[in-house]
């Protein structure tokens, strides 16, 4: 510490030659000051969660390094850039319209720098032009009717070589189209279609047509079989979720709900208070826990999140012992909107002695999933440690285990006799986790709602 | 023990370019600095540990714009960790300067730190005669150990004037330091 005031001493009176020969009071200003740094150590477990909350945000959140059109839209040189276009578009078409330049050309200015007045009438504009539209009934000239300046006054002299060469073209061509047609001649052809190549063109135009429906037909067929597909996995599966939407809906009305299809995934998924990194697969981690049920001395829960790119591929069970043997568990899924790539909860009940007995091992989940890469068939396997204490566990599972026996008594309450709403909500609150979000708000204020309508 | 400024450039980098877990050591090296430095101007522990979480969370948000060229990524980082202190004490009231924000600061829980109590009351006595600006210079230059460089950047100011806002705190408080006593031994007599 003294050593450190000397320096500051020293640096102040080199900086200020003034405070030389005042060193003692500096130093004593100065370690006062120094004394008087409170202190702030930050609490250990809060920087542990905040570290991985932020290396499992860490892809979510990390935006790639702007290019340039990333960097002119983050700047908003973007409108500026539109309206330049814009202006540039509006401006070309301007120059290059030529309906204006027929104007110009069948109006030619006396040489000499005569002024050519810039203006377009509306008539023109809607796409009349030529001789009779540029011309009034008595022959003249027509004035011009409601006008918007195309561009300043400008002289013959000041037209660029386009516009002159433009306008040249202009009326070659109005002098070769506006040439009375040699007498006699017929304007239309003197060969005409024969009655085949009229057959052939129907028939094209049939096969065409044919060719576009079976495409289309063939199209729909594969549609139809996606969603009966779709229906089918839908069908099989309604059973073994609960719509939470539902379930609050009925719950908020005064009504206890009956089964209904799906847990909703949006207030299951949001943050993770814990994060296994060994394995990580398109930079998500797998995550798994396992410890007690708080509805059932005899059950244990296993919780596994895994991300919803790999479900797919996900075979459930195996789960595998150190010993390599295969363990059947009731698997209960909380399912997640496949799109937004959140991570899906899968839960497993398992009988208590079987994962206190495996816990003392390694009681290893196997997950196979085909690498995009490779087109391989490929396992991780992942090793859940049982963590004795329900406490003890993260705000992650805890929340998860209270969103499961909520479910658990909604759906199958005969089944989970010790269970009750209120531990659900002792246990919800219990764990908002490092960072407290609105979905989990949300089921708590369901789990009460469902208590005051039990 | 900290590492080579050549060790935290490459992290940098390769967070830039989307390593979490080089970001993961940036992490484990800047975290407590950067909550000692909001902690300091807000002495709130849950507003530190809030504004330490947005900080962190904020230059993962735009770790990719960050250029080596334009300083050091400690005062890239010190830098978010500022302005979201100003942000929030702007949010608290419409129009506040930095000169303000001590005495709001002073405000929420000093008395926490109980144990402290006369010292802080000391620190405050200093701390008034300054401004604000001259407040953080002292502050991280002798508190948080931060180079003038540093400073400078931090606060976008020139290394000079830095030097120049710290020579003229330290007299002032060399001044203040007089007063206080002067003040502290006649309540005693009292």
């Amino acid at each position: 510490m003294e050593k450190r005031i000397t320096e500051l001493i020293d640096e102040l009176i080199k900086h200020d030659s003034s405070l030389k020969g005042k060193e003692r009071e500096l130093r004593k200003s100065i370690s006062e000051f120094a004394k008087a740094r409170p202190e702030a150590e930050p609490d250990p477990v809060f920087a542990e969660r905040l570290r991985d909350e932020l290396i499992r945000r860490f892809p979510s959140l990390y935006r790639k390094k702007p290019d340039l059109f990333g960097f002119l839209a983050r700047h908003r040189v973007k409108w500026a850039v539109g309206a330049t276009a814009v202006a540039a578009l509006v401006a070309v078409t301007i120059v290059l319209n030529p309906i204006a330049k027929m104007q110009f050309s069948q109006h030619p200015a006396p040489t000499g720098g005569a002024e050519i007045p810039g203006y377009i009438t509306q008539e023109q504009g809607k796409g009349a032009s030529g001789p009779d539209q540029a011309e009034s009934s008595s022959g003249k000239p027509s004035k011009p009717e409601q006008t918007a300046p195309i561009v300043a006054k400008e002289t013959m002299n000041d037209k660029t070589e386009i516009q002159n060469s433009y306008e040249l073209a202009v009326m070659d061509k109005s002098k070769t189209e506006l040439q009375p047609p040699p007498t006699g001649e017929d304007y239309f052809p003197k060969t005409e279609l024969s009655s085949g190549d009229g057959k052939d063109m129907f028939a094209k135009a049939e096969d065409k047509k044919l060719e576009s429906d079976s495409v289309k037909l063939s199209k729909l067929k594969v549609a139809e079989e996606e969603s009966a597909a779709e229906s089918k996995v839908y069908e099989a599966e309604k059973n073994f979720y609960i719509d939470f939407d539902a379930a609050k809906g009925a719950v908020q009305k005064g009504d206890l709900p009956s089964p209904a299809k799906n847990i909703s995934p949006d207030i299951l998924l949001e943050h993770f208070d814990f994060i296994v990194p060994q394995y990580d697969y398109k930079n998500q981690a797998v995550y798994i826990e396992m410890s007690d049920t708080t509805f059932d001395g005899k059950t244990g829960l296993i919780l596994v999140a895994i991300p919803a790119s790999l479900v797919p591929y996900v075979k459930l069970p195996p789960v595998l012992t150190a010993k390599g043997e295969n363990k059947e568990f009731d698997w209960i899924g909380m399912n997640t909107a496949p799109d937004t790539g959140k991570p899906q909860i899968i839960a497993a009940f398992a009988a208590k002695s079987f994962i206190q007995s495996y816990g003392k091992y390694n009681v290893m989940l196997g997950i196979r999933y085909i690498d995009d890469k490779t087109g391989k068939l490929t396992t991780v396997e992942q090793e859940i440690v049982y963590v004795n204490d329900l406490s003890k566990t993260s705000a992650f599972y805890r929340f998860y285990a209270a969103v499961l026996e909520w479910t658990l008594l909604l759906k199958y309450k005969n089944q989970v006799p010790q269970g009750s709403f209120e531990n659900v909500l002792k246990l919800a609150e219990g764990a908002y986790g490092a960072v407290p979000e609105a979905q989990r708000k949300d089921f708590i204020e369901t789990v009460k709602q469902t208590i005051s309508a039990e | 023990m900290e590492p080579p400024l050549e060790q935290i450039d490459k992290w940098a980098i390769d967070s830039s370019n989307g390593d979490r877990n080089a970001f993961a050591k940036l992490y484990d090296f800047y975290m407590k600095p950067i909550y000692r430095f909001i902690y300091f101007r807000t002495y709130n522990r849950g507003l530190a540990e809030d504004l330490t979480a947005q900080a962190f969370l904020k230059a993962i948000e735009n770790i990719a714009s960050y250029d080596r060229k334009k300083g050091k990524f400690s005062s890239w980082l010190y830098r978010i960790a500022r302005n979201l202190v100003i942000d929030h004490y702007r949010s608290r009231r419409k129009t506040m300067g930095l000169d303000e924000t001590w005495e709001i600061a002073s405000d929420i829980d000093l008395e926490e730190d109980a144990g402290r109590k006369e010292q802080i009351e000391q620190l405050k006595g200093l701390l008034t005669t300054l401004s604000g600006e001259q407040r953080e210079v002292v502050m991280m230059r002798v508190w948080q150990d931060l180079s003038y460089t540093e400073i400078a950047e931090i606060m976008g100011k020139s290394e000079a004037g830095c030097k120049m806002m710290f020579s003229r705190a330290v007299a002032k408080m060399r001044e203040a330091a007089g007063l206080i006593a002067l003040f502290i031994l006649l309540n005693w007599k009292g």
